[in-house]
């Protein structure tokens, strides 16, 4: 048999102790928590009144499928938005990253040691850094040849471009003919 | 704004965590399970277990299913939820073998596997109960407190212990060599009003004299491993696993090596303008190619 006035005095004690009471420090978190709990039990509880065989966990599966799929859709969209966008942005960092300067001096040089194939592709892409610089073509997306030449409107580039299209994609054999000329040709879409 | 919307998500996240973690550290908020020698909140029984060790008595946690514990002196059953037919079934059999049980509050029905004529509950008013007739675990007890109310509205085979002006709240049976006392209404028990009255007295006397053991798996609670969180940290983990899943899914390559070794250039323009002559040649009309061609070349056309 235990006593009354004891138990009770002791049962005071320890519910006394720190950890049965609320420290008093605001909790905006659990405030925010216990407030997102109840609108989800809320949610929940709209289920419950119409009889879905199998009940709440049921509900949570659905939840659970629908939620994916949503997730699905939305991360393929996004996917397929980057992958879109990555060769434009990759195409105008790598032309603000370019030295004209560097990509001609780069030029003369395999021009002086015959390789005039290499010459006539730094020349080129020199020339194309230019005009990005000069707002005259937009990098963002990636360009073809045409379609600079349309952009820009000069002669110059269109002989430049028909001498690079020859030895780079019709795979004619350059001469230093061709370095000169595209040269010269550059020199005049650039003024 | 950020150029990685996704980083700064996770770092909020992660300083979330940690603030609620330290805060729980340094100033822990009361909270747990219903009923639960673990749960410092109210409804919870943390303050009965520290009684009843603070009296002399070996406290255990049940956190395994009974067929797997040992002997038990005393077993209390708080606010379950749920009591799986297995559980039950030991229960009683246990009773029936000499073991005392004390259970209050949740499920009822589970009562029918430890009592042969199980009460069956009523609603009723809180209030203060008095003793109704001699019994040990009443002895020297005045008044006790019930916050919450609920009565035995039917007492079966069990006799009452306390009652209200609403009804009998407490009862008790001998059941073979055992004994049960059945709370209808458990808030004596409980942190939030274990103070009031006389309830820590007829707390301590329901108990028995001996080792008292609280049944913790009917709150989730298992022994060791993954199995010793609660459910619903479990489902928590389970849906976070997944997620992860998911997104180290989205992030791999489907298919081939990591990276490209080299990028797809555009066939040769040649291979196009030999395809092209060869398909103006099957046509076999030689006059007519050579003339369009004498016009756009001289044309000046490309």
């Amino acid at each position: 048999m235990s006593d009354p006035g004891a138990a009770r005095e002791q049962a005071r004690e320890i519910l006394a102790e720190r950890r049965f009471h609320d420290h008093g420090l605001p909790d905006p978190f659990r405030d925010v928590l216990d407030r997102v709990a109840g609108w989800i039990d809320s949610f929940l509880g709209l289920f419950d009144g119409l009889g879905i065989p199998g009940g709440r966990p049921v509900v949570w599966l659905v939840l659970a499928l629908i939620a994916a799929v949503a997730a699905s859709l939305i991360a393929g969209r996004a996917t397929a938005r980057r992958r879109a966008a990555a060769p434009a942005r990759a195409a105008a960092s790598a032309l603000a990253r370019e030295d004209p300067e560097a990509l001609e001096r780069r030029a003369r040089e395999a021009a002086a040691r015959g390789d005039h194939e290499l010459a006539l592709r730094l020349g080129f892409r020199a020339g194309v850094v230019r005009l990005h610089r000069r707002g005259r073509i937009d990098a963002e997306e990636s360009l073809s040849t045409g379609e600079i030449a349309r952009a820009v409107g000069a002669p110059g580039f269109d002989r430049a471009a028909a001498r690079f299209d020859e030895v780079v994609y019709g795979r004619r054999p350059a001469a230093a003919d061709d370095v000169e000329a595209a040269r010269a040709a550059w020199e005049e879409a650039l003024r | 704004m950020t150029r990685h919307p996704l980083r700064l998500a996770a770092v909020l996240a992660v300083a979330f965590v940690a603030i609620v973690l330290a805060l729980e550290w340094f100033a822990p908020t009361p909270g747990g399970p219903a009923g639960s020698s673990y749960a410092t909140a109210p409804a919870g029984a943390a303050a009965y277990a520290e009684l009843l060790r603070r009296d002399g008595r070996e406290i255990v946690r049940v956190r395994r299913p009974l067929d797997d514990a040992g002997e038990i002196e005393t077993l209390v059953v708080l606010e379950p939820e749920h009591v799986d037919p297995e559980e039950a079934a030991a229960i009683g059999a246990r009773v029936r073998g000499g073991m005392r049980l004390v259970a209050g509050g949740g499920a009822t029905g589970w009562l029918r596997d430890v009592v042969a004529e199980p009460p069956a509950k009523g609603s009723g008013a809180p209030g203060v109960a008095r003793v109704t007739g001699p019994a040990p675990e009443t002895e020297g007890v005045g008044a006790v407190a019930f916050r919450r109310g609920g009565v035995w509205a039917q007492l079966g085979q069990t006799e009452p212990l306390l009652t209200t002006e609403a009804g009998p709240v407490a009862v008790a049976a001998g059941q073979g060599e055992g004994r049960v006392v059945l709370l209808a209404d458990p808030t004596p028990l409980l942190n939030g009003a274990l103070a009031d009255a006389d309830n820590a007295a007829f707390a301590l006397d329901a108990a028995g004299p001996g080792a008292v053991a609280f049944l913790e798996t009917v709150h989730g609670y298992r022994d060791s491993g993954l199995a010793a969180l609660p459910d619903r940290a479990l489902w928590a983990l389970l849906g976070l696993a997944v997620a992860a899943l998911l997104y180290v899914w989205s992030m791999a390559r489907r298919l081939g090596p990591p990276e490209d070794e080299e990028r797809e250039l555009a066939p040769p323009r040649r291979d196009y303008a030999e395809a092209l002559a060869a398909a103006l040649e099957a046509s076999g009309d030689e006059e007519g190619v050579r003339a369009e061609a004498d016009r756009r070349l001289g044309s000046g056309g490309r």
